[in-house]
């Protein structure tokens, strides 16, 4: 498989709360970097720091030591480049899919509402755009638009509203999705659609980078690329899905490999 | 546990791989015929229509039930009755008769007469569109302040939401009716008193009871989204946070007008409200309490009216609030 650019990367993160006695360090000197079109899982248990971590790389938290690139650009406070390349170019699957959804919307609502912000949708040519837009993205993740677009998330399964926030995800065109947990708030059964989904959305958009945020090692081993794990604020394993998964190294990765579900 | 064992073409392999993603692939290439042609309708025209369509249903909904029958019943008349007195009362409001006062009822004074010896039926009438000003008034007021008061305390401001808290906590503990004094003191008795005394306190009031679910709906991750792909905060109150208030805000509302009613009632007793000369409930009432003793069936009257309307627009504010939400109410997102 041969490796994209490099367009996220984050060296010697280092975060650090509070001080004296209370000082905890919940990422510790953490490298990482991500390819255009690969998946990277990004696994720990809580605490481990992952979800700090994914703050960090998307700019929204500033890391007590360390940098973050962008697409090639230095992402350090709002008014960077970086930083408006990642509000522009990455797109959020957050862990639960019915407070990700307003209740009060319909899926079609939902959907275009990243595209109406960009956009505007006073121009006849642009609700059009939207309009194919949504329904392909919606195909793409599994769901008919003849059926769900005008539907609000109540009637939604737990799957079917985590698709529809990933559809919603994928409206902006991004280079980089990052999922925050997106199969531990839903179902067993939802879990295999998300993950189809996901891997539908690689095959369509190959040069589409994901980084996927997990407990759970078994949930991603089949659509990631590589896998990073992090304990207690550390990488204790980093590497293909392939070497991390049958030649582990990690204590830590074996035991995780051994709690892991599907 | 299943592990894999190449890493090449992971997602590839899994398309084919599993009797569930054929499923998907089934559905997908059943549905691509649609994805490929857009609506004729542009986004926002949907939109309107949907807005039309549930106002319709939800006034549809409310008549289903008994209760709403009731309370739109009441409703209604009050508007057609207010609008007919500015036209029409059985009897001029300012024919007086020295000599028939507290009639009882008659083929020509359906509520017999008061004090004065004028027709307690067509001052009720009239006093409808005065008590209807009030409520509407006062409502519209109050939503108006609430609403502002929402938005800033739910702001991303720290100092400032925690600053309007503090300011709605201590301003609410003053109670209308010592707002209404102090407004008199330079406005005299008017409607306006009223009107203002009732659109403060119960903005306050709407603000305080709709703070909980307006943060939820801030804090919310679809506001987070919103954000993350460059809303503005106007933009996302509007859109995301005011919807997501509104059944609180409607029932509180609703509440708010049948307590005007009453409040209208009580000011006017004290002689704050409404001035004598302008017919309303409360000056029905306050003219024929003071001989209850005597002649209870005067102040029944204006008693019963002010119950009913109260009661209605309680009614109404709870059969309002149970249909307006898509999220508990399915029939409104059924197209």
């Amino acid at each position: 498989m041969t490796e994209g650019q490099i367009l996220l990367t984050g060296r010697g993160i280092q975060q650090v709360f509070g001080k004296g006695r209370g000082r905890q360090i919940a990422v510790d000197e953490v490298n990482i970097e991500v390819h255009s079109g690969q998946c990277l899982a990004l696994i720990g248990g809580s605490g481990s720091g992952k979800s700090t971590l994914m703050r960090i790389l998307l700019g929204l938290d500033k890391p007590t030591s360390g940098v973050v690139t962008f697409d090639g650009e230095l992402v350090e406070g709002r008014r960077s480049a970086g930083y408006q390349a990642l509000r522009r170019d990455s797109s959020l699957v957050f862990q639960n899919p019915f407070t990700s959804l307003d209740p009060r919307w319909t899926v079609f609502r939902s959907m275009a509402e990243p595209l109406n912000i960009r956009l505007g949708r006073h121009s006849r040519k642009n609700s059009l755009d939207i309009d194919r837009k949504t329904r392909e993205s919606l195909s793409l993740v599994g769901l008919d638009p003849a059926e769900f677009l005008e539907r609000y998330p109540a009637d939604l399964s737990g799957g079917q509203a985590q698709r529809v926030a990933v559809a919603r995800a994928l409206m902006t065109d991004p280079k980089l999705i990052v999922a925050d947990e997106p199969m531990s708030a839903v179902d067993v059964v939802a879990r295999l659609q998300i993950l189809e989904a996901l891997a539908a959305i690689r095959q369509a958009r190959p040069e589409t980078s994901v980084i996927v945020i997990s407990h759970d090692l078994g949930v991603v081993q089949r659509i990631a690329d590589r896998i990073v794990v992090l304990h207690e604020g550390k990488v204790v394993e980093s590497g293909s899905a392939n070497d991390v998964l049958n030649r582990p190294k990690a204590v830590y990765t074996r035991e995780l490999i051994a709690a892991a579900s599907l | 546990m299943m592990m894999r064992n190449d890493s090449h073409n992971r997602a590839e392999e899994y398309q084919t791989g599993t009797d569930l993603s054929d499923m998907r692939q089934g559905a997908v290439s059943s549905v691509e015929r649609s994805a490929n042609q857009p609506s004729k309708r542009a986004a926002k025209d949907r939109e309107n229509v949907a807005l039309g369509r549930g106002f319709a249903v939800v006034l549809r909904l409310i008549w289903k039930r008994g209760e709403g029958k009731f309370a739109l019943t009441v409703m209604t008349s009050w508007v057609a009755i207010s609008l007919i007195s500015l036209f029409w009362t059985p009897q001029s409001l300012w024919k007086t008769d020295g000599y028939q006062v507290w009639a009882k009822p008659s083929a020509t004074q359906w509520l017999g007469t008061d004090g004065i010896g004028a027709d307690v039926f067509s001052w009720l009438m009239a006093g409808a569109r005065t008590d209807l000003f009030i409520a509407v008034a006062s409502v519209i007021f109050a939503g108006i302040l609430g609403v502002l008061l929402i938005s800033i305390m739910v702001s991303r401001n720290s100092a400032l939401s925690n600053g309007s808290v503090v300011a709605v906590d201590a301003l609410i503990s003053i109670p209308t009716i010592l707002i209404a004094l102090i407004l008199a003191v330079p406005m005299g008795a008017s409607v306006m008193v009223v009107v203002l005394a009732c659109g403060i306190g119960y903005g306050l009031n709407l603000a305080r009871v709709a703070r909980p679910e307006a943060l939820l709906a801030a804090n919310s991750d679809y506001v987070g989204s919103a954000l993350s792909y460059g809303a503005s905060g106007f933009s996302v109150m509007l859109h995301h946070i005011l919807p997501n208030v509104m059944p609180t805000v409607m029932v509180q509302l609703s509440l708010s007008a049948g307590t005007a009613v009453l409040a209208e009632s009580g000011l006017t007793y004290l002689g704050i409200g409404v001035p004598s000369g302008v017919p309303s409930w409360g000056h029905s009432l306050a003219t024929s309490v003071k001989l209850i003793d005597v002649y209870p069936l005067s102040a029944l009257w204006p008693g019963l009216i002010v119950t009913i309307v109260a009661v209605a627009l309680n009614i109404f504010g709870d059969v309002l609030r149970d249909t307006t939400d898509p999220s508990s109410n399915p029939e409104l997102r059924r197209s």
